[in-house]
Formats: C-alpha cells, sequence, structure tokens
C-alpha cells in the first residue's frame, strides 16, 4: 500500500518529460513541410516565369505581344502560391537588360520593357540569346521559441533558391 | 514513438531534396530539348547541343542540394549528366531531338531501408521546328 502512494504520479512526470521533445520534433516536422513545399514552388514559379519570358523576345520588340518586366515579376509573384513577393528577390538578366527585384514587389510596376529588346534573339541555327531568372525566397516561420533563462530564441531564417536560364525562343 | 517522428523528420527532409530534383531535372530537360528543336542546325550541332544543355542544367539544379557553384561540367564526378542526340525519324516520323538529364541526388541513408543517394532521370522528345 505504501509502495504504490509512492508511485503516484509517476504516469504525469514521463507523460510531461516525454511529451516536450515530442511537441517540438511535431512542430519541426510541420515547419520542414512548409519549408519544402516552398522550395518546390518556387522553383516551378522561376521556371514558368524564366519560360514566359523567353516566348517574349526579340519577336515581340515593338508589337502587340511586347511584355515589361512588371509582367514577368507579375507572373513570378502569381505563380509562387503562398510565397510574399515582398519577401522575394529576384534577378532578371538577358544579354541586352539586366534587373534586380529587391523585393519582387519593386518590379510590379516597373513599365520598362523586358525582354521584347532587340538584343534578345530567338536560337536558331546556332545564334540566339539566353534570358535567366534568379529567386532567392528568405524563410521565416514562427520557429521563436522560449527558453527558461534565456527568453525569446530567435532562429535565423535560411534562405531558398531557384534559377532557371532559357534560350529565347520568339 | 520519438523515433518514428525523427525519422519523419529525416524523411520529409529528403523527400523534399528529392521532389525538388524531380522538378529542376524535368525543367532542364524540357529547356535543353527546346534550343535543340529550335533549328536543325542547333539538333545536328553534337557535342554544341549537348553542352548547351550541360549548361542549361546546372542552371537549373544550381540550387539544389550537391550542386550549388561549384558544379561546372556534366562529366567526371558531376552529380549531372546529359544525352542530347538527334533522330531524324522520331516520334511521327518528324525529326526529333531527345535530351536525358540525369540528377544524383544524396541522401540521408537509412541502414537497411534507403540507400545513400538516389539517380533522377528526365528525358524529353521535342520535333525539329526547321
Amino acid at each position: 500500500m505504501r509502495r504504490r502512494k509512492q508511485r503516484r504520479g509517476e504516469l504525469l512526470v514521463e507523460f510531461t518529460l516525454c511529451s516536450i521533445p515530442l511537441i517540438f520534433i511535431c512542430i519541426s516536422v510541420f515547419w520542414m513541410a512548409v519549408d519544402m513545399w516552398e522550395y518546390h514552388t518556387l522553383v516551378a514559379a522561376v521556371n514558368e516565369a524564366a519560360r514566359y519570358a523567353s516566348v517574349h523576345g526579340s519577336d515581340c520588340a515593338g508589337k502587340t505581344c511586347a511584355i515589361r518586366v512588371e509582367d514577368v515579376a507579375n507572373v513570378l509573384a502569381n505563380r509562387a502560391v503562398g510565397l510574399p513577393p515582398g519577401r522575394i528577390n529576384a534577378t532578371l538578366t538577358s544579354s541586352a537588360q539586366n534587373y534586380t527585384c529587391n523585393p519582387l514587389t519593386s518590379c510590379q510596376t516597373n513599365a520598362s520593357a523586358w525582354p521584347s529588346l532587340a538584343a534578345n534573339t530567338p536560337a536558331t541555327a546556332g545564334a540566339g540569346t539566353d534570358i535567366s531568372i534568379s529567386a532567392t525566397f528568405t524563410v521565416g516561420e514562427p520557429k521563436d521559441i522560449w527558453v527558461p533563462g534565456a527568453g525569446t530564441v530567435k532562429f535565423n531564417g535560411w534562405t531558398l533558391g531557384a534559377n532557371s536560364t532559357q534560350p529565347v525562343v520568339y | 514513438m520519438l523515433p518514428w517522428l525523427v525519422i519523419s523528420f529525416l524523411a520529409v527532409l529528403d523527400f523534399g531534396f528529392c521532389a525538388y530534383g524531380l522538378i529542376a531535372t524535368e525543367d532542364a530537360a524540357r529547356i535543353g530539348a527546346a534550343w535543340g528543336a529550335a533549328a536543325s542546325a542547333n539538333a545536328l550541332s553534337g557535342t554544341t547541343f549537348t553542352n548547351k544543355v550541360c549548361t542549361y542544367a546546372i542552371g537549373e539544379l544550381q540550387y539544389a542540394p550537391n550542386v550549388g557553384t561549384t558544379v561546372t561540367t556534366c562529366t567526371g564526378t558531376s552529380p549531372i549528366r546529359v544525352t542530347a542526340t538527334y533522330n531524324s525519324s522520331g516520334a511521327d516520323t518528324l525529326p526529333t531531338v531527345t535530351v536525358t538529364v540525369t540528377y544524383t541526388v544524396n541522401l540521408l541513408a537509412y541502414p537497411e531501408v534507403s540507400q545513400a543517394n538516389l539517380s533522377i532521370q528526365r528525358s524529353v522528345q521535342l520535333p525539329v521546328r526547321n
């Protein structure tokens, strides 16, 4: 009877000790999955935007199909579902003109022609130029934790990236 | 319970890198094929075609694990391999180009469960435009 009394509350203590790391790992699995989804979304969006740009090269210069920096930036922003454009940094590169969008929102109202410029020629007979879009996204989830004695501990976010270089098609 | 959660954490990480590699490899093959299919001169350029496909593949996979800025070729110890061929009578008996990109991603090896790396291969065939 005396021994049974001494063991009362044992389950509660064990559960508490186990549940703390379990909760942290559950949260880690969740956020890692979210980060990976962002990683995939970014690479797909960058490829889509580069493809969009590659079919609007010098053949569109001065025509109704001509596009601007804001068009490419908006394709990238719209395709990157769930990634705030304010946290995406992008670089648009071509043999004619380069643009740096830090962040992407700074290019979403840029009416300069790109890549519909005479120097961005289609890939024909060994000639032609490439266009390239490179983007990075800084992950920033609520990963801060409170540690007794140290207060709130902030984790530095990490940067995900994607690049797509494509030949100008038209 | 804890070992399973730790394994699932690592599995999410591995699966994520594999999925990224899969998307980027597919894109690389399409881009390389698009360049070769743009003109018969491109499709028939042999080594130039292969080198061009390699350049596009390295660009696409630049942010993938095991690549970065250190990989500059598609031979030797490079995790990226490419082949680019011209077929005078491919699909629908049209002249086509076929581009194959292979990317080897390093995984966290689980003893007796999975291997330490995985090769992702994607092939794209496109008709030559002119």
